[in-house]
């Protein structure tokens, strides 16, 4: 079985709103990677939801962070921490990196399989904080799009 | 009343509006000196006719403290300390600033240490009350000396062993035999380091106490280390004291520093960057403000710390470093990791 770490949220803005970045089918994503036969590693912290994978790593320290960019065959993620500390400790490693309103030529790395839905959800200042922008459900791609896309890299 | 054989020795210029405060506490100590000079470098008042000076002497006379001002060389502190030398009766001098303030039990503490024959020199921690010193902002080792605070700056729990001091201290008159650096400049920059490390050199021990605390109020008007206006007095002593350390052979720290703010993510984007920083500036030591020092777990040559330390050690606004603000101004549409480059000159 492959073993593929989900990294499907990002960190809370500063003033704890949920973040417009974390993928909104977390639940559905997760339950078709199981049903298609991958090891699905929730990587994250204590305090996030649930997304039904088969197991959770929460709270790793940066050895542990390292150790499962070694560990893994490959991941998904959402603009968020997950796909720098792999391009640093893992760059042969491709993963499906699942953006929304960032853009990925700033953001991303070519070697991942970059899903972008639609530059017109890219916001139009890339540099501010989050905390003033408002999540929009539709500027993510499909479950069925992301595991597409992750057999294709496999 | 617990004496100690003791010459605690203040050098003073026009200071006279805070100076009372240092000797009071001084008069105020668990264990007293047997003898207090005072050099004046000021306008040398009469202090006996300042009724709270008059005061301050009756309690000193009545604890059985012996003490006189005597007249300055006028030619700055160091002199004045250097004097202290030839004139202490006893053979521990305690030099105090006129601006501290010490703790009741800080002659108490230093002194208990004087029973090791091989010390030199003991200071305890030097607060300023307006600002706490973090403590990775300060070093022990003589190499950090002009690229850290002192090891007296900050706060720790119990005694540490030092390569040099910076502010007030007692010491053996004995281990002073080299004397004070006269050839700094009349303000004397770095005249306590230069002076201590050569009392390490000799083969005596330095320590600082952590928890003896002194109050240092930095009186902004008065004293012999006028700021501003005598640019040119600080740079003379810094190229001086950096003689110094190539003539003992030690090759002073540079740091190249670097900050972030953000999150773990722009962390390890400017972790990327780390072998163009050592390729670019090999000579320096890299020292990096972060919310996230674990990740440098794997470079042992980078000094995380937390990012209040890179700001005080480098006197650079944090704007400087912000990735995100440096992709504002500058409509930046290429990757994050060429704006750390941009930012640190890649």
């Amino acid at each position: 079985m492959k073993k593929i770490a989900l990294s499907l949220f990002s960190r809370e803005t500063p003033s704890g709103k949920p973040s417009p970045k974390s993928y909104p089918w977390y639940l559905e994503l997760t339950e078709a990677l199981n049903n298609s036969g991958y090891y699905t590693i929730q990587v994250g912290i204590q305090k996030e939801k649930d997304i039904g994978a088969i197991v959770r790593w929460n709270d790793l320290s940066a050895e542990g962070l390292v150790k499962t960019a070694r560990e893994i065959d490959s991941y998904i993620s959402v603009d968020n921490f997950f796909p720098h500390l792999m391009q640093y400790y893992a760059p042969e490693k491709r993963g499906i990196v699942i953006f929304s309103q960032s853009n990925p030529l700033i953001f991303g790395y070519p070697t991942n399989k970059n899903l972008l839905k639609d530059k017109k959800y890219l916001k139009n200042d890339q540099f501010s904080f989050w905390d003033s922008t408002v999540s929009i459900k539709a500027a993510f791609v499909s479950p069925e799009i992301v595991v597409t896309s992750l057999k294709e890299i496999l | 009343m617990n004496h100690a054989d003791v010459t605690l020795e203040i050098s003073t210029k026009d200071r006279y509006d805070i100076l009372h405060l240092c000797l009071m506490s001084i008069a105020n100590q668990t264990l007293l000196p047997r003898e207090i000079i005072i050099y004046d470098d000021g306008e040398c008042r009469d202090l006996r006719e300042d009724y709270i000076y008059k005061g301050i002497f009756n309690i000193l006379n009545l604890k059985r403290v012996e003490w006189k001002v005597l007249r300055g060389k006028q030619k700055g502190q160091i002199y004045n300390h250097q004097q202290a030398i030839k004139d202490a009766k006893y053979d521990w001098i305690y030099r105090v600033d006129d601006d501290n303030i010490l703790e009741p039990n800080v002659l108490e503490r230093l002194y208990s240490y004087t029973k090791d024959p091989t010390l030199g020199a003991v200071g305890g921690v030097v607060v300023h009350p307006e600002y706490l010193m973090p403590a990775q902002a300060t070093s022990n080792r003589i190499e950090d000396c002009s690229a850290k605070y002192g090891a007296q700056f900050a706060g720790f729990p119990g005694v540490k062993e030092v390569d040099h001091l910076y502010s007030t201290f007692l010491y053996r008159k004995a281990a002073a035999k080299h004397g004070y650096p006269l050839y700094l400049s009349r303000i004397a920059h770095h005249e306590e380091t230069i002076f201590s490390y050569e009392m390490k050199l000799a083969g005596w021990k330095l320590l600082v106490d952590g928890d003896t605390v002194t109050y240092h109020l930095r009186a902004p008007r008065g004293g012999i280390r006028s700021p501003g206006n005598e640019r040119e007095l600080w740079e003379s002593d810094n190229a001086t004291l950096q003689k110094k350390l190539k003539k003992w052979g030690i090759k002073p720290t540079e740091y190249f520093f670097m900050l972030n703010l953000h999150a773990l993510g722009d962390n390890f984007i400017m972790k990327s960057i780390l072998p163009e920083v050592r390729r670019k500036y090999p000579n320096k030591k890299i020292m990096i403000g972060t919310l996230f020092g674990g990740i440098y777990f794997d470079e042992p040559d980078v000094e995380a710390v937390v990012p209040e330390v890179v700001l005080v050690l480098s006197q650079i606004p944090a704007e400087h470093f912000d990735a995100y603000k440096y992709g504002f101004d500058h409509n930046w549409t290429g990757h994050m990791k060429d704006i750390y480059r941009r930012i640190y000159n890649l």
